[in-house]
């Protein structure tokens, strides 16, 4: 299963390169939308502290005391930067009802010309974002199961795995794999169900109906989590890349920092990119399964 | 020829070997006024103990004691009319769990030799400064007992006491009590007070009752305590365990022996599990639970660690025993606690390697059996000799240990300072009590300044004295104030004494007054080059400020701080670029000690891409 789904999703991820502009698309609303939510932030922190040379080091790097004494003396910089966070996600969640269906939109329609992407994620954009709206509504419950039951999971492994080592670490994540498990089920009836939305081209969609279907679907057919367990894989590998690459150093010169920016956007591209994939193998998979492939496929 | 007997007789016949001697170096170390023998009994089911103590007192006043008064601290929780729950109330302490099953004292019996005492004892009274005092139904306070003897104990007399007493401890809600099996008995038994000279001449009791925000202050004695438990129960205590024996009924008999120390405390838990290590020749013993199996090399090796540094800072650790007890999640509140011979810190979660907030606690705790258990200072009214000097070493003993930048934090990379914490948490509220205020009196919350405040005063003073001068001055002033009960005029004294130094225009408004530390760079312009230094608080400390010029040269000067500002104007041949005060850590702003002419969003720029970028993270979490 994992292995057809790891085809499914390179299959995807091929696919979805041959969309640059959906890709950059996405990627430059993501980039803006964070930039327009830290501004705030940004503003007052430059008010602060473009006289003051106490500052200085956090122009070389992160420095917890400097900005520790910072946020103490300067109330307002802790506002703008809750209020930016929490505005910010808020803002993006229901941004990201019209970006999900215009992007399905755009990889279901193999056709379209790419000078007709813009016309066609509108479209789908437009008409199918409420769908999705409801559709993320729905799913949030099962969704929060699936996360308690994780966390839940996790805290006994850690009570009874007292004292020992190796079972000290083994534990928890045995716990949590309940929870894990049905969080991966979870996420994948969703996007099912956003690519079931999608598909449907016909009159409105009963959202609840659909889901239950994608439920359905998903526990039926393993390819779709296997898909989905990839697509995290893949999301999960360019943060684990980044990591190793930039936690160790302070990347302290303005030369390393430029350097630093760069790396961190590519990874917020690849991590994009792997998200696109996901959406597409799904999205292929389904189709496959309504033009009645899914038997020679052996799905 | 004698000598040479001497030692073919103790070859010919070497002597039993002997119980463990409490102390490291031949005793007596201190006066020793008041000594203990109890006999205590521990139900653990009823959480109860039912004990028997002979007190021997001594006064080493010129003038007789009429009345003996005691703590009788366990009555702090018998009900919500005694002074620490009242205190509580308002948010004074440091409980974290809501009040539970109370706990009290009852003392049976006193006898001075045949005669019983204890119908004339007094025990119920009003609260200290409380504004009801006086009125016949004033809330009851019942954590002091007076006892009026038959005849007054001349000076140089001694004094014997009989008591019997029956205690339930509480559900732990801060310090004492019980945690499902877990037992800290501590303050438990009836504590006779200190008399000495007060501060306006002729002596006084000095035997506060049981306050939210203070901890104890007692002469230092022997201790010999025999503690009865079931079997099963694993006993951690105070001095050194000199005799263990089982006795009918399934139960057993442990007897420890402490000298020159003033207070007795011990932990009983049958899930305890005992780790030993030893430095020099002190054996260090963790009581642990299973649970936190993975934290005891790491508590060891801060113990250690500890032991060392305040050895050679100050004097060696001179008992033989140190006793760590790390209670249960459950049993929190008895954390983070020092008695002599033994502390109590908190489960040690493993994983946290680079969080050092568990070291520093291990290190303070430990850090107090110096300035509370050896130099053991008035904690009811100079709560910062002891918590303030011991917050300080603890920041030393950290920087030792991890660095300077890195006592709170070093964690891939990302480092932060505990002084600079302590800095932030005192600078919230810096103004509204004097370090000298008497524990109880602080406004609510504001008692921990006596942490904070006195360690960022310390490190200010290095700024004038020098660092190592003031530390080597510490040392000394630890040295001579060992088992005295120093005052803060001692304190003073000796460190202006070890620094040749009068230092009354530093001690007196930074440690007698409210006064707060602000200084500012208000202005500079670069030509014609000036900076306006402003003082926005009331303490005037002097104050060193560098000027940078554009080509590259730096001039320093220095100003007294006095007038409430200052316009400096420097006759330069380069425009000035920035002026800056050397930021002294009391100073509750840094952000404003220094400003540049022309404005840089270097450090605005920087954050602004690192915030777009976990912003970008935090939004793939949540879509599409």
């Amino acid at each position: 299963v994992i292995v057809a789904a790891a085809r499914a999703f390179l299959a995807g991820l091929v696919r979805a390169v041959r969309r640059p502009r959906l890709l950059l698309f996405l990627y430059a609303v993501e980039l803006g939308w964070s930039v327009l939510a830290s501004l705030p932030f940004a503003g007052i922190l430059l008010r602060v502290t473009a006289r003051r040379p106490f500052a200085d080091p956090l122009a070389h790097g992160l420095h917890l005391d400097v900005l520790g004494e910072l946020f103490s003396r300067h109330r307002q910089l802790r506002d703008a930067l809750a209020d930016g966070a929490i505005l910010g996600v808020a803002g993006w969640i229901v941004l990201s009802w019209f970006l999900v269906a215009g992007a399905l939109g755009v990889l279901g329609d193999a056709d379209a010309p790419p000078s007709q992407l813009a016309r066609t994620f509108g479209r789908a954009a437009g008409r199918h974002a409420g769908a999705m709206a409801r559709l993320a509504l729905y799913n949030l419950l099962p969704l929060t199961l699936a996360i308690l039951l994780g966390g839940v999971g996790a805290a006994l492994g850690i009570a009874v795995s007292a004292g020992a080592g190796f079972w000290r670490r083994l534990c928890p994540i045995i716990g949590a794999a309940p929870g894990l498990v049905a969080l991966a089920v979870a996420a994948t009836a969703i996007d099912v169900a956003r690519a079931m939305v999608s598909m449907e081209d016909a009159a409105p969609v009963v959202t609840r109906r659909v889901l239950v279907r994608a439920w359905k679907l998903a526990l039926q057919r393993p390819r779709l989590i296997g898909i989905q367990v990839v697509g995290a894989a893949a999301w999960l590998l360019p943060a684990l890349g980044y990591l190793v690459i930039s936690w160790p150093h302070a990347f302290a010169s303005s030369a390393a920092f430029a350097l630093l920016v760069l790396l961190r956007q590519a990874f917020v591209a690849a991590r994009l990119w792997a998200r696109l994939a996901t959406l597409d193998a799904t999205l292929e998979t389904l189709q496959a399964v309504r033009t009645g492939e899914a038997r020679q496929l052996g799905i | 020829v004698l000598a040479g007997l001497g030692l073919l007789l103790s070859l010919l016949f070497p002597a039993a070997p002997g119980p463990p001697r409490p102390l490291r170096a031949a005793g007596p170390l201190s006066s020793r006024i008041a000594s203990y023998q109890i006999a205590v009994e521990l139900d653990p089911k009823l959480h109860r103990l039912h004990g028997h103590e002979r007190l021997w007192w001594r006064n080493t006043r010129p003038t007789a004691a009429a009345t003996l008064p005691f703590h009788l601290y366990l009555n702090a929780f018998k009900n919500t009319s005694s002074v620490f729950m009242r205190e509580a109330a308002r948010g004074e302490g440091r409980q974290v769990f809501p009040f539970g099953h109370p706990g009290w004292i009852d003392v049976r019996s006193i006898r001075s030799g045949a005669r019983e005492l204890r119908p004339a004892a007094r025990i119920a009274r009003c609260g200290e400064d409380d504004p009801a005092a006086g009125a016949a139904n004033c809330p009851k306070d019942e954590t002091i007992m007076d006892v009026p003897l038959p005849a007054p104990v001349a000076p140089g007399a001694t004094a014997v006491l009989d008591l019997d007493f029956d205690a339930q401890l509480p559900e732990i809600f801060e310090r004492t009590g019980y945690a499902d099996r877990f037992h800290m008995v501590a303050q438990w038994f009836p504590k006779i007070g200190v008399y000495e000279g007060g501060p306006a001449g002729g002596d006084r009791w000095s035997c506060h009752a049981f306050h939210a925000d203070s901890e104890f202050y007692a002469d230092f004695g022997v201790y010999d305590v025999e503690i009865t438990v079931p079997l099963d129960q694993v006993i951690a205590a105070t001095g050194a365990l000199v005799e263990a024996r089982t006795l009918p009924g399934g139960k057993r008999l442990h007897r420890y022996r402490a000298e020159d120390v003033h207070d007795f405390a011990f932990a009983a838990d049958p899930d305890f599990l005992v780790a030993r290590t030893r430095f020099e020749d002190v054996e260090i013993a963790l009581y642990y639970h299973a649970a936190n199996q993975a934290g005891v090399d790491r508590e060891l090796a801060v113990a250690r660690h500890t032991l060392d540094f305040l050895g050679r800072f100050a004097f060696p650790y001179p008992y033989r025993a140190l006793t760590i007890v790390e209670p249960t999640l459950l049993g929190l509140n008895a954390g983070g606690m020092e008695y002599p011979t033994l502390v109590t810190t908190a489960p040690m979660p493993p994983d946290l390697r680079g969080v050092h907030f568990f070291d520093e606690l291990i290190a303070h705790e430990i850090g107090h059996q110096w300035w509370y258990g050896v130099i053991a200072s008035d904690e009811f009214e100079e709560a910062w000799l002891d918590e303030g000097v011991n917050s300080y070493v603890t920041e030393l003993v950290l920087a030792d240990r991890f660095g300077e930048a890195a006592t709170a934090l070093d964690l891939g990379g990302l480092v932060a300072s505990a002084l600079e914490h302590e800095r932030r948490t005192f600078a919230r509220m810096p103004g509204l009590d004097a370090l000298a205020t008497p524990s109880w009196r602080f406004a609510p919350r504001h008692y921990w300044i006596v942490y904070n405040k006195t360690a960022l005063a310390l490190h200010t003073l290095e700024a004038y004295v020098g660092r190592a001068e003031l530390q080597a001055a510490l040392g000394a002033y630890a040295r001579t104030a060992a088992f005295t009960h120093p005052h803060a005029r001692d304190f003073y004294a000796a460190i202006a004494s070890a620094t040749g130094r009068d230092l009354a225009w530093f001690f007196h408004p930074v440690f007698e007054t409210k006064g707060v530390l602000d200084y500012e760079v208000a202005e500079v312009r670069s030509e014609p080059a000036s900076a306006l230094l402003r003082r926005r608080g009331e303490l005037a400390l002097p104050i060193e400020v560098e000027a940078r010029f554009a080509d590259g040269t730096r001039r320093r000067t220095q100003w007294d701080g006095r007038d409430p500002q200052r316009q400096l104007i420097f006759d330069a041949q380069a425009p000035l670029v920035e002026a800056t005060i050397d930021s002294l850590p009391l100073d509750i702003d840094h952000t404003n000690d220094g400003r540049r002419t022309e404005a840089w969003a270097g450090p605005a720029g920087r954050m602004f891409a690192g915030l777009v970028f976990w912003l970008q993270g935090l939004f793939s979490l949540v879509g599409p």
